[in-house]
């Protein structure tokens, strides 16, 4: 019996030592990767926010970051509140936006307005791949009655092949709710405008 | 427009602090340290109070590649948030007073 009890201590001793080895090697991981970790949480909070302001406050963020206070840990800190504000930031901007229009998805969406000649795919995607993922999250009865009033701009990119150019408008997108009169003809699908 | 602002206990704070110097700027690192507020409630809160025009904001110049960081942002009060942070605080300090005479 005696020797059991010695064997479970030997062994809770052991993996104590281990532990501790292993949870002090963990830590000082962490903390060495700390920076790199604040940067990459600033930026996937900066995803998190309109086109608008996502450049501003990644530029902020990262800035403020460097001076923050409390060390490594404060940073990651820092990074983690910039996280969470990012979303109140995201609400904020949007209601004072356009609060008329009615927001209708914030899901992955594009417009695609092509400048140029001779590009008929982007990436390996045909266009109407793209115009097909743009309308995916509306319902289908819904289509026929809105109309894209705003869209914000995402990204722009360019094809060095042909000279065209892309510009997407994405992520946020308006609609003017259009109140369908029984028996009209159903107007043309939405038509991507400029931002406003 | 000022109606917008929800004058939190952390706000007066930082409108304190924005009135100690008001023409001079400051970044939300500087806010931090001295209102002693988390970037959490900290970026919501100078984001209420710009999108309020309470707060103006505008970046640092130095170029940040020569600099090699990136720029700071620099909030400072406007005419109307000082007009208005002036207020809120005297009405804060008047509300004490009387908490103080009634008790």
């Amino acid at each position: 019996m005696d020797l059991v009890v010695a064997a479970i201590a030997l062994a809770l001793f052991i993996v104590s030592i281990v532990g501790s080895i292993a949870g002090n090697r963990i830590a000082s991981g962490l903390y060495d990767c700390a920076p790199f970790l604040a940067r990459w949480l600033i930026d996937k909070a900066s995803v998190r926010l309109s086109a608008r302001d996502r450049q501003r406050y990644r530029e902020q963020w990262h800035a403020d970051n460097n001076d923050w206070p409390g060390g490594r840990l404060g940073k990651i800190w820092h990074a983690i509140g910039c996280y969470f504000s990012a979303r109140q930031i995201a609400r904020l901007s949007n209601s004072k936006s356009d609060r008329k229009m009615r927001f209708v998805s914030d899901t992955f969406e594009m417009i695609i307005i092509v400048r140029g000649e001779g590009l008929r795919a982007w990436k390996n995607f045909p266009f109407k791949f793209f115009v097909e993922t743009l309308f995916r999250t509306i319902r289908r009865r819904e289509l026929p009655r809105l109309t894209i009033k705003k869209a914000q701009l995402r990204e722009t990119d360019s094809e060095p092949n042909s000279g065209a150019r892309l510009t997407f408008y994405s992520e946020k997108l308006y609609f003017d709710d259009i109140p369908a009169t029984p028996g009209s003809r159903s107007p043309d699908p939405p038509v991507p405008c400029r931002p406003t | 427009m000022s109606d917008d602002v929800r004058l939190s206990h952390q706000t007066l704070k930082a409108l304190r602090f924005f009135m100690e110097t008001p023409r001079e700027g400051r970044s939300g690192a500087e806010i931090s340290k001295a209102i002693k507020v988390g970037s959490g409630t900290l970026y919501p809160m100078l984001a209420r109070l710009e999108a309020a025009g309470w707060l103006t904001s505008e970046w640092e110049v130095i170029d940040p590649s020569e600099a090699g960081r990136p720029r700071r942002r620099f909030y400072r009060l406007t005419a109307v948030g000082q007009n208005s942070a002036r207020m809120a605080l005297a009405d804060l300090q008047m509300a004490a007073g009387e908490l103080a005479w009634i008790s």
